[in-house]
C-alpha cells in the first residue's frame, strides 16, 4: 500500500468502516510510515476534542411549549381560504413560478395533459358528436346527483391541473399568474375533495372515490407550494406529482376498462390513451 | 407505542391528533441534529420547526418505503441547506484574516501559562469547537455532523445528500483537516 492509498483510508479507518482485510493492510502500512501514523494519530486526536463537545438541554419547559408552537405556525399556513369560487383561468407560468428544472415542468405537464385528457374522455360527454347511449344502458349510466358534484370536482381539477400544460405557450408580457388565488381556487377544491370522499361509499362508487383522492393529493401538492423559491420543497412536491400522475393514470385506465362506454361514430380507427 | 405506520397514515389523512404524536416522537431527533448543525438553540428551534412544517405539507408524498427518521433527517438536511442559501452567512476562515486583525475577544485563545480554572477553560473548549465548526462549509459541516454526532455510516450519508460516498469522504476528510488546524492546541491533551 502507498501513502497516497493509505491516507484515502484515513477516513474509513477512523470511524471503523474497514472491512477486516482492508483494516489489517492500512495498520500494516501505518507500521512502517511513521509520516501516516503521526497523521493518523493528529486526525483521531482531533475528533477524541469533538468528542468533548457539548449540547445545551432544553428544559422540559421547552418540550411542553413544542407543539404549541409548532401547531400556531400550522395554523396561520393552513388558515381557511377566502370563500371565493375557484377561476376557471389557466395559470400558465404557475410551473416556472415554482423554479422547477424545464425537463421537469415539461415532464409534469405532460402527466397533467394526460390527465386532462384522461378525465375529459371518461367522465365529461362534451364533445358535440356524443350521443347518448341508449335503451338500458342509458338508465345504467344516468350519473346520480352525488356523481354530478364529482364530475364538477373533476371538471374543476382537469382545468387547474392543464393550467400547468399551458405555460410555454403564454407570451412573456401575458398577465402574471395570480398565485394566491390559483392556491385558493386548490384548496377549496380541496375542501370539496373531503366531502365527497365520505360521500361516495357506494362500493360501485369505489374508483370514483379512489381518483377523487388521488387529485386531491395532487391538489395538496399545489396548494401548499410556497411561491418563494424554497428548492427542497419543490424537489419533494416535484416528486409527489410525477408519481400521482402515473398513479392517476393507471387509475384511469382501470376505469376505462370497466366502463367502455362505447359511442357511435367514435368505436373505430381512434388510438386509445 | 402505537404502530408507527398506522400513525402515518392517519397523519396523511389529515387527523391533526396522529401529526402531532408522531412530532412528539421525533422533535428530540430533529432539534438536537439541527442543534449540531445550527450550533446555537434559536437557530435549531427554527430549523426543527421549519422541518415539521415541511413534513406535514408533504406527508402526502412520503412513501414508507423509507424510515420517516430518514425523511425527516433529509428534510433537515435540505432545510439547512436553504437557510444558509438564504442567508449566505459569511464564513470565517483563519487563512482569510488579516494579518495583525484581532480576534474578538470571546474567540481569544487560550493562554496556557494563565493556568485557568477548570470550568473557565471547559467554557474555552466549548466556544472553540462551535466556532471550529462554523469555520467549516455547510457541506462540510453536514458531513462532519452526521458521520461524528448523528454517528451515520457514509453511505448512508451519501443517499441522504444525493451526492457519492467518494464525495463524502473527501468532504469528511478536509471537514477533519480544518478542525484539526483550529483545534490544534488541545492535541496534547487528548
Ligand atoms: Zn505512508
Amino acid at each position: 500500500m502507498t501513502c497516497k492509498e493509505c491516507r484515502k483510508q484515513f477516513v474509513e479507518a477512523l470511524y471503523g468502516e474497514l472491512n477486516a482485510a482492508r483494516r489489517a493492510e492500512f495498520e500494516a502500512h501505518l507500521q512502517g510510515c511513521a509520516a501516516c501514523a503521526a497523521e493518523y494519530r493528529r486526525l483521531g486526536q482531533t475528533l477524541r476534542i469533538m468528542d468533548r463537545r457539548e449540547q445545551p438541554r432544553p428544559e422540559s419547559d421547552f418540550w411542553n411549549a413544542y407543539w404549541d408552537k409548532l401547531a400556531a405556525k400550522l395554523d396561520a399556513e393552513t388558515a381557511p381560504p377566502a370563500p371565493r369560487p375557484p377561476q376557471r383561468e389557466t395559470p400558465a407560468k404557475v410551473l416556472r413560478m415554482f423554479g422547477w428544472p424545464r425537463a421537469s415542468r415539461i415532464a409534469a405537464a405532460a402527466a397533467a395533459l394526460v390527465l386532462g385528457i384522461l378525465i375529459g374522455r371518461y367522465f365529461f360527454n362534451t364533445g358535440g358528436e356524443e350521443v347518448p347511449p341508449a335503451g338500458s344502458r342509458e338508465t345504467l349510466l344516468q350519473p346520480t346527483a352525488l356523481e354530478v358534484r364529482a364530475g364538477d370536482y373533476l371538471e374543476k381539477s382537469k382545468v387547474l391541473l392543464l393550467g400547468l400544460v399551458n405555460w410555454e405557450a403564454e407570451a412573456p408580457e401575458a398577465t402574471a399568474l395570480d398565485f394566491p388565488r390559483y392556491q385558493r381556487a386548490s384548496r377549496d377544491l380541496l375542501q370539496e375533495a373531503g366531502y365527497l370522499k365520505t360521500a361516495l361509499e357506494d362500493s360501485r362508487q369505489r374508483r370514483l372515490r379512489e381518483l377523487v383522492a388521488d387529485l386531491e393529493v395532487v391538489l395538496l401538492l399545489i396548494a401548499n407550494l410556497e411561491a418563494e423559491n424554497d428548492l427542497s420543497a419543490i424537489e419533494m412536491a416535484k416528486t409527489g406529482v410525477d408519481r400521482r400522475g402515473i398513479l392517476l393514470k393507471i387509475n384511469l385506465e382501470e376505469i376505462r376498462r370497466a366502463q367502455p362506454l362505447p359511442r357511435p361514430g367514435r368505436t373505430s380507427g381512434k388510438p386509445s390513451i | 407505542m402505537k404502530d408507527e405506520k398506522e400513525l402515518i397514515e392517519r397523519a396523511q389523512r389529515g387527523e391533526i391528533g396522529a401529526f402531532r404524536e408522531l412530532v412528539e416522537r421525533y422533535q428530540k431527533t430533529v432539534y438536537f441534529l439541527a442543534l449540531d448543525l445550527c450550533g446555537c438553540r434559536q437557530d435549531a428551534e427554527d430549523l426543527s420547526q421549519e422541518v415539521f412544517l415541511k413534513a406535514y405539507r408533504f406527508l402526502p408524498n412520503f412513501r414508507g418505503e423509507a424510515r420517516l427518521s430518514s425523511w425527516l433527517y433529509r428534510i433537515t438536511m435540505n432545510c439547512f441547506m436553504d437557510t444558509r442559501r438564504k442567508k449566505q452567512l459569511p464564513t470565517l476562515s483563519l487563512h482569510s484574516d488579516a494579518p495583525g486583525e484581532n480576534h474578538p475577544a470571546e474567540l481569544s485563545l487560550p493562554d496556557p501559562a494563565a493556568d485557568p480554572s477548570a470550568s473557565t477553560r471547559s467554557d474555552e473548549l466549548q466556544r472553540h469547537i462551535r466556532r471550529a465548526l462554523d469555520r467549516l462549509s455547510p457541506r462540510e459541516r453536514s458531513v462532519f455532523v452526521l458521520r461524528h454526532y448523528q454517528e451515520l455510516p457514509l453511505k448512508e450519508i451519501g443517499e441522504m445528500l444525493e451526492i457519492a460516498e467518494g464525495t463524502v469522504k473527501a468532504l469528511l476528510f478536509r471537514a477533519i483537516k480544518r478542525l484539526q488546524e483550529e483545534l490544534a492546541i488541545y492535541r496534547a491533551e487528548v
